[in-house]
């Protein structure tokens, strides 16, 4: 079973619960979460993050809001029986690059020297 | 007395055999930080709670003949020890917060208690607090009074006896101390407070956070080791209680002025088998708690490959 992962960077400008929310989505999207799934309660996701509780909370609600999940008193969070639309990985892509520049803005490197740094990575 | 000798050779077999399956797990000097750091910080405080339940429990049985002398206080002495056992782990568990960086990541997974339950431990506790209770609630209903009127201390006998020159005599034998209800009400508030303390701390062990994703196999070891503590020391109070407990059963229904039913026959056999069993036994466990599972560090960092071994061949 390959183990699904989410991931934090408290100094990325984008806060965490959108952090959260948007890899959650690309989980559910991808077809990694199955229908049904059950995600980890908001207290064990924020301890094992060192979030506050909100912070998950406020995802699970954004999530459920958009039709990724459903919530039931007792019953946890679960991946939805219909989930909206799959995430293509071109717009998962486009989302992490949206995000990448968001970051080069904030450290106040313009768009054209944030491309080059990834041409340069990428080894073209 | 000598019933309790008994319990020695079964206290000596529990040691030998937390000893020789004590398990140590042996980690390199930079591996699993995290956890390592987490495994000595609820050690730490599991030790700390196993003295103070083991410091309440001597009180309770050099003390507590002077603040109760029928001995109630002294019957709390093995839930004492079991609680103190449970706080240490609650405090530890609640208080391991493993460190965070600025880049966070953790495990989409639901932790339940079931994934880290140890099948066997739990198996052995459900079938000591059933003979417990059963235990319990005999005492509760063959109990009666004593010559002070205090309900439930007394197992009592009246019988009908024919002798040579007087012809049928009633006769009537009591004995104690038997327990009933005068001890099994605090037993059994103690022991729900000690069933509420288990649920805690089984709680806070599966909610600790986790320290890292590469060390989730040694966390995930680590709890299941804390789960079995935690049923561990709820066993050690289940049959430290149920040892003489079933001891002073065996002794009053041993009274042979009036002949007893059967059912009161094969209590009193059941109770004197079970009642030396139960002390050795936990008094075994208890040894088995003391020698804990631990996770060792090694000082030296392993060779890499291609490093020249200072004796043999180098490590390929």
């Amino acid at each position: 079973m390959t183990l699904s992962t989410v991931t934090v960077d408290v100094l990325d400008p984008t806060p965490p619960y959108e952090q959260l929310r948007r890899q959650l989505a690309d989980l559910i999207g991808s077809g990694v979460l199955s229908p049904g799934d059950r995600l980890p309660p908001v207290r064990q996701l924020a301890a094992d993050l060192g979030l506050a509780a909100g912070t998950v909370a406020r995802t699970y609600r954004e999530l459920e809001q958009a039709g990724y999940v459903r919530s039931r008193r007792g019953g946890g969070t679960r991946v939805a029986a219909t989930a909206p639309s799959p995430t293509t990985p071109q717009r998962a892509l486009e989302e992490a690059a949206a995000a990448y520049l968001d970051r080069a803005r904030a450290l106040g490197v313009a768009p054209t020297d944030a491309v080059d740094t990834v041409r340069r990575l990428a080894g073209g | 007395m000598a019933v309790l000798l008994l319990a020695v050779p079964v206290a000596f077999v529990g040691l030998v055999v937390a000893l020789v399956r004590r398990v140590v797990v042996t980690v390199g000097v930079n591996e699993h930080s995290g956890v390592v750091q987490i495994a000595r910080h609820t050690r730490r405080w599991g030790i700390v709670g196993l003295l103070l339940g083991a410091v309440a429990a001597a009180l309770a049985v050099a003390l507590g003949q002077r603040v109760d002398a029928l001995g109630r206080v002294t019957a709390l002495a093995p839930t004492l020890l079991g609680a103190g056992i449970l706080l240490g782990t609650i405090a530890g568990e609640l208080t391991a917060r493993p460190s965070v960086g600025i880049r966070r990541s953790a495990a989409v997974e639901t932790r339940t208690l079931g994934a880290i339950l140890p099948r066997g431990r739990a198996v052995v506790l459900a079938g000591s607090t059933a003979l417990l209770v059963g235990a319990l609630a005999i005492g509760a209903a063959w109990g009666a009074t004593d010559d002070q009127g205090r309900v439930g201390r007394v197992f009592s006998r009246i019988c009908t006896v024919v002798q040579a020159d007087l012809g049928p005599v009633t006769v009537g034998s009591s004995r104690g101390p038997w327990p009933g209800s005068f001890y099994v009400l605090p037993l059994a508030v103690a022991l729900v407070v000690l069933a509420g303390l288990v649920a805690v701390a089984l709680h806070a062990i599966v909610n600790r956070p986790r320290p890292e994703l590469d060390g989730r196999g040694l966390d995930t070891l680590l709890r299941r080791w804390s789960v079995g503590n935690v049923l561990t020391a709820a066993t050690v109070t289940v049959l430290g209680t149920l040892g003489p407990v079933a001891i002073f059963m065996a002794s009053a229904l041993a009274d042979e002025t009036c002949g007893g039913r059967a059912v009161e026959a094969v209590v009193a056999w059941t109770a004197a088998l079970v009642g030396p069993f139960a002390i050795g036994a936990a008094c075994g466990l208890l040894a088995g708690l003391v020698l804990t599972p631990t996770i060792k560090v090694d000082d030296l960092p392993r060779p890499l490959p291609g490093d020249v071994a200072p004796v043999g061949a180098p490590v390929r």
